[in-house]
């Protein structure tokens, strides 16, 4: 680890009281009823807002019950390195865990993971955004997870499609994402830090299907920008749970376009 | 006090593309329909020939970057014998909330003896120029010209800065 | 999801503390070395909350904010470091404390003070036990004790506009245009600190201005904090 020299670093021995506090084993396979009382078919509730930082061009902020995750676009703005130009826009995308985000306490600097979250979102919204509009400028997208609590490339996809309307920037559709994680017959939607974690440790592998799917998805042209599915799922299987993460983006749809009116007609009330 | 407006969605299907039906700013067409690019609301508008464009209003100072044959008011912060360097502060009506670089070549000054040009003398750093954009220029900046009555430096201090 | 977290919203500034507790292990005998090393606050001014800051290591204003606050801790005695002892000589409380930054509207340093004080009010400690023969620690998460805050200062800046107006609670726009800046930090009636980064320079009644306002405002937004926290339940 090398030493940074730009924070205020505490002792490296330290470590989080939950290490050693007693552990609650969870096992999906014998789930009646899941810890937060939900069906497994069910979506936690969504809020979503925009205009949450006055500075950037477009904002929002979404809390799926204790997964909260901010954005901020920025831009059009100018390319600044050289090799990096092109005549057709750009975007970029910041994906950060805030280092209290987590059960286990994050770096500061960006790791491994966050870097391939970023590609991930960036994937999913590429498809979405008319770049051609915007040549030889970048559209940059930040992303802070405030708190994770399972389902954060989701969240992070659907709140940054609404920060990039918000701001302005044309767009061919919104983009919605929804996730399932799989533990052998059991499609649990929508999963939370806890069923996340679960089955990761799970040793058990009924069937050899254990991991997890998020499926973004462009609503009103009916079309699949991006999956990402982590973990060993047999064709069948990964079918069905894709088909109910596309249901669930339907599902969830109405609340985006909501949230949206609600934004433009504020903006004209402000105007007049 | 007037009837909220249809306020529409990116993504929305607007109306069927034909001959009367023509696809405005903030619109994009697939498969033979219009649709809308914008968070906003939609409007109608019609031409003496009865055609309708059908655009989309999004909020004001929509994300606009310099594009080629807009007028733009810059501010000069570089000036040598070949050119002259600046940075866009505001294209057309609406301000940029982040500046573009942009650059006048020496040739570009005005239309007119153009083989005695000084820069020096055309330009100096902090004068405020309206410029017409050329072409989208190199990866740096966008080129720029004042070749015209109605383009050059609008607002400069004189040399003891007052 | 378990930490004690306080949002401080200025008008359209908002900062998010967090504090995020550890449990530090050193061996005997090096208890005393690390008194001074219990709290570590940092503040993140990330590329998310103004256009003004790049992604990277953070900048020089987010290096002189963490230690501000850093000096803050320490000298104004609001924590007494003693009681995050768990084990004289083996164990120990350590604050990690993130400020995070989400939206940049001037005046950054009084939103940090507000959020720093009000996460530390609301900390909660687990219960922990040491098992004296084998050493082993067992925390249980259910039983908390909150953390005694003895004092709770309170930052109030003020910014100097054409070498002669003072304004309090600058914006980002102001802080732009200002010649000067103050910043005071009081503790109910008393003074904590003064801080005064060269710029235009002041009258010692203009001085005087500031901190008689500052310590007005000290108690207001002490009893602010104290308001919010009996409206949350834990």
């Amino acid at each position: 680890m090398p030493l940074d020299t730009r924070r205020l670093t505490g002792p490296e021995s330290s470590q989080s009281p939950y290490n050693f506090a007693p552990v609650n084993k969870l096992d999906l396979t014998q789930l009646d009823k899941r810890p937060d009382g939900r069906s497994i078919k069910k979506l936690r509730p969504l809020f979503l807002r925009t205009n949450v930082v006055s500075q950037a061009r477009g904002s929002s902020y979404i809390e799926m019950n204790e997964t909260k995750v901010i954005c901020a676009v920025y831009g059009p703005r100018e390319v600044l390195r050289r090799e990096d130009f092109s005549l057709k826009g750009q975007l970029t995308c910041d994906f950060k865990f805030t280092t209290f985000s987590c059960r286990q306490r994050r770096q500061y600097q960006q790791d491994s993971q966050e870097k391939d979250l970023s590609v991930l979102v960036l994937e999913a919204l590429e498809p979405a955004v008319c770049l051609h509009k915007y040549p030889k400028s970048q559209i940059n997208i930040f992303i802070t997870v405030l708190q994770h609590d399972g389902s954060a490339l989701s969240a992070a996809i659907t709140c940054a499609s609404v920060a990039l309307a918000s701001a302005g920037i044309e767009m061919y559709d919104l983009v919605v994402a929804s996730s399932a994680a799989i533990c052998g017959s059991v499609t649990l939607i929508d999963p939370t830090a806890q069923e996340e974690d679960a089955l990761l440790k799970a040793t058990v592998k009924p069937d050899n299907n254990a991991g997890s799917v998020t499926v973004a998805f462009l609503p009103s042209l009916s079309q699949v920008s991006a999956i990402s599915s982590d973990g060993e799922l047999s064709f069948e299987i990964l079918n069905k749970s894709m088909q109910e993460c596309v249901a669930n983006c339907q599902k969830l749809y109405p609340v985006l376009e909501h949230t949206l009116v609600k934004h433009q007609q504020e903006l004209e009330a402000g105007r007049s | 006090m007037a009837a909220p407006m249809p306020v529409c969605i990116p993504g929305r299907k607007l109306c069927k593309e034909s001959d009367t039906h023509l696809p405005g700013t903030g619109t994009y067409t697939r498969n033979g329909f219009i649709y809308s690019s914008l968070v906003g609301t939609i409007r109608e508008t019609t031409d003496e020939s009865n055609v309708k464009t059908i655009s989309v209003i999004g909020k004001e100072n929509n994300s606009i970057i310099p594009y080629i044959d807009a007028i733009v008011v810059a501010r000069v912060t570089n000036v040598n014998p070949r050119f002259c360097k600046c940075e866009i502060l505001s294209v057309g009506k609406h301000h940029l909330q982040d500046a573009f670089r942009g650059m006048i070549r020496k040739e570009d000054v005005r239309a007119l003896d153009r083989d005695r040009i000084e820069m020096h003398k055309c330009f100096r750093p902090g004068d405020i120029i309206i410029a017409r954009v050329m072409s989208l220029g190199d990866a740096q900046s966008y080129l720029l010209t004042t070749a015209e009555n109605e383009l050059g430096v609008v607002s400069a201090l004189s040399e003891s800065g007052k | 999801m378990f930490e004690p977290a306080t949002e401080a919203k200025l008008a359209d500034h908002c900062t998010l503390c967090v504090h995020r507790r550890g449990i530090l292990t050193g061996q005997a005998g090096q208890y005393n070395h690390y008194v001074w090393d219990k709290s570590i606050p940092n503040v993140e001014l990330s590329p998310l909350c103004s256009p003004n800051f790049r992604p990277g290591p953070p900048g020089e204003q987010a290096q002189v904010l963490s230690q501000n606050m850093d000096d803050l801790l320490k000298t104004s005695g609001c924590i007494n470091f003693e009681d995050l002892c768990i084990c004289p000589g083996k164990l120990s409380w350590v604050l990690h404390i993130s400020l995070v930054c989400l939206d940049y509207d001037g005046n950054i340093m009084d939103a940090c003070v507000l959020a720093l004080v009000a996460a530390l009010k609301n900390t909660c400690l687990p219960a922990v036990t040491v098992d004296e023969e084998t050493g082993d620690i067992k925390t249980d998460p259910t039983t908390h004790t909150p953390l005694s805050v003895a004092c709770c200062p309170v930052s109030t800046s003020f910014i100097v506009f054409d070498n002669n107006i003072l304004l309090v609670d600058p914006t980002n726009e102001e802080e732009k245009l200002a010649t000067g800046a103050v910043t005071v930090v009081a503790e109910g009636s008393n003074l904590v600190s003064i801080y005064k980064p060269g710029g235009t320079p002041l009258r010692d009644d203009q001085i005087e201005d500031c901190i008689d306002r500052a310590l007005e405002r000290s108690l207001e937004a002490a009893r602010l904090i104290d308001d919010t926290l009996c409206s949350i339940d834990r």
